[in-house]
């Protein structure tokens, strides 16, 4: 998994290329904790997520949870077999979905 | 590894070489000069006698000199210079003083002996007066024309032959000038160089001699120094590293050479330290690693103890069968299965997000706060609730935001009515006896439990008949990888529950599709719990 991110005012873009699971998504989670401070729009781009395991769903909700005191967050271009994923346990309904 | 050549000897032969080299260039070279301070010797002894010859001759009487009549007018004083000559020729110890005219009209290629004495004790061929002869070579007669026109005040001529033994000598030639400093002859005088090839020999022999005894003399110091400063330090640095290498990481290796090789010793006595630190350290990690294992292993026991393992009710209406395996040592999946009464069987099959002890610490409350709401259950309405109070129960405190996602259901065994609340979980396979045909369940997609607090969840209800079979599982089966990383994807879990039989012992059905999915797998290492329930109801 590569984790890219871009600070465009207080918009943070994060693309998540590759397969995020338990084996990584710790990573990601150090990763936005140390860069959401100050940020009041997270967008996620899932262009190139091939794969997410529930592991990886904890550390969207975890983000999810603190974007919804400090400002918003929303999922862009995800992929047909993560958004079975997401659907499937309901995140779907609970987070922002663009495509 | 057997030494073939040791550094001594290599060194040594390199140092020979040299020595060998240098002292061959120095005797040549001083070979060479001593030969060239000889000659010159000879030389000057030469044109010394040369020079005295000179003020006996006269150049005016050349012409007296020529006539050989012993009754003749000049006869007498010719006679005088010859005895002057014979007398310097003795006691000079030269070998000819002559007088000699070359033919310049032959361009110098003949000369022509005028007058000439040779050393009484010489065994030579004496030139008589009148007597001509061809110029020897190109370098006399370059001698004779350099007299002649170039006006040298002497030319000086060496033959020695090295090579074949005979004695060299030098010939030294003085113009004779008339008066008007024309000249008219040549005065030569020829001296033998007779101690120049003894000198010679004598100084190439000692030269030599003493070379190779220094030669010896220094390789014999050098190898005593080169042992004791290179060798014997390298072989006590090998010594000990062979002993460190069999064991001994107390040895130290003391070498004090004040070289590259007591560095290399202090490097050897410094790794040898590290590496027992490191052995320590390795030592301390593995027996916390074999407790952590050994505890691990406690705690897997404890998980497997607490999901239900006896499946016989002692009952016909229906039957059950689960089986779970960890990926890593503790997992994150369960199944439970219990009856609230005599008509109500309660099942759930849930997969905690993550893995490992905080996974399984998760699973254990999940498992039992489910547990506790669903038994305070009491009309077939509220089994929402129940999943929506343990969702919210979850949620309390958990700042790690774990969650679970839980396919729970509780059926009435005597009308086959099946309720149940999907939590975010794949939704089960259900086998329908009557067509002989497994389809997916319709699930709603309800969040999943521990995320979010006050989520909303449904319930949804089937009538399972005598004979039908529902099969739930984890992500475990259907995201299975093989070494590719391909998924076993739902789509071929339900094609094969379609091909095989769904009225077999539910034991074997569940081995079978553990089968099919093993065989997906390969040799790749198992990435996630694989936990798998059927319930029928007969």
């Amino acid at each position: 998994m590569e984790i890219k991110k871009e600070l465009n005012g207080t918009t943070l873009t994060v693309q998540i290329i590759g397969r995020l699971d338990a084996s990584n998504a710790q990573e990601l989670t150090n990763e936005l904790n140390a860069s959401l401070d100050g940020v009041k729009d997270l967008i996620f781009d899932f262009a190139n997520l091939k794969y997410i395991a529930s592991a990886g769903l904890r550390a969207l909700l975890m983000a999810q949870k603190r974007m919804n005191k400090q400002g918003s967050m929303k999922l862009c271009h995800v992929d047909e077999t993560v958004m079975e994923v997401l659907e499937m346990t309901g995140f779907a309904d609970l987070m922002t979905i663009e495509n | 590894m057997k030494i073939k050549k040791s550094i001594t000897e290599k060194i040594i032969f390199d140092v020979v070489m040299a020595l060998v080299i240098l002292s061959i260039l120095l005797s040549y070279m001083g070979y060479m000069e001593f030969t060239v301070a000889i000659k010159d010797q000879y030389e000057d002894s030469a044109l010394r006698t040369a020079r005295t010859a000179i003020t006996f001759a006269d150049v005016e009487k050349i012409p007296e000199y020529n006539d050989k009549d012993t009754d003749g007018e000049f006869y007498p004083e010719t006679m005088e210079l010859v005895k002057e000559w014979q007398n310097l020729v003795d006691t000079q110890g030269v070998t000819f003083t002559y007088i000699f005219q070359p033919n310049v009209e032959k361009n110098y290629n003949e000369i022509r002996f005028v007058l000439s004495v040779m050393n009484s004790t010489a065994k030579s061929t004496h030139f008589f007066t009148g007597h001509t002869m061809e110029t020897e070579n190109e370098e006399y007669r370059q001698a004779y024309q350099d007299i002649y026109e170039n006006k040298k005040e002497y030319v000086s001529k060496f033959f020695y032959d090295e090579l074949n033994n005979v004695d060299g000598f030098v010939t030294v030639m003085l113009p004779m000038k008339d008066s008007a400093g024309e000249v008219k002859g040549i005065l030569g005088v020829t001296r033998p160089m007779e101690d120049l090839r003894y000198f010679s020999k004598l100084y190439l022999h000692d030269m030599l001699i003493a070379t190779a005894l220094i030669s010896f003399l220094i390789i014999f110091i050098y190898s005593t120094y080169l042992n004791k400063t290179v060798v014997t330090p390298i072989k006590t640095l090998s010594d000990g590293v062979r002993e460190i290498a069999s064991g001994d990481l107390d040895k130290k290796i003391d070498i004090k050479t004040g070289d590259e090789v007591e560095h290399l010793a202090i490097c050897f006595n410094a790794m040898t330290d590290e590496l027992q630190e490191y052995m320590k350290n390795l030592t301390k990690v593995t027996a916390d690693k074999e407790r952590i294992a050994t505890e691990l292993n406690v705690a897997k026991d404890i998980q497997l103890g607490m999901l239900p393992h006896d499946f016989n009710f002692g009952r016909e209406d229906f039957e059950i069968f689960a089986t779970t395996n960890a990926a890593k040592m503790v997992g994150g999946d369960f199944y439970d299965f219990y009856l609230l009464d005599e008509n109500h069987l309660v099942i759930t099959v849930a997969d905690v997000s993550g893995k490992g002890i905080p996974a399984s610490l998760f699973m254990v409350i999940s498992k039992t706060v489910l547990k506790n709401f669903a038994t305070f259950a009491t009309t077939p309405d509220d089994y929402a609730a129940v999943v929506s109070c343990a969702n919210d129960q979850l949620c309390q405190g958990n700042e790690e935001m774990m969650f679970v996602t839980v396919f729970f259901g509780v059926l009435e065994i005597d009308s086959g009515r099946f309720i149940y609340v999907n939590g975010g979980h794949n939704p089960p396979v259900i086998y329908h006896s009557a067509d002989n045909h497994c389809e997916f369940l319709n699930v709603k997609k309800n969040f999943v439990l521990g995320g979010m607090e006050d989520v909303p969840y449904q319930q949804q209800e089937i009538i399972l008949e005598k004979g039908d079979l529902l099969f739930a599982y984890t992500d475990g089966v259907n995201e299975a990888m093989n070494e590719q990383n391909e998924e076993y994807t739902s789509e071929r879990l339900l094609e094969f529950m379609n091909a095989t039989n769904c009225r077999a012992d539910l034991k074997d059905l569940l081995a079978a599709v553990k089968a099919d999915v093993s065989k997906h797998v390969g040799a790749a290492e198992q990435s996630d719990d694989i936990t798998m329930m059927a319930l029928r109801r007969n």
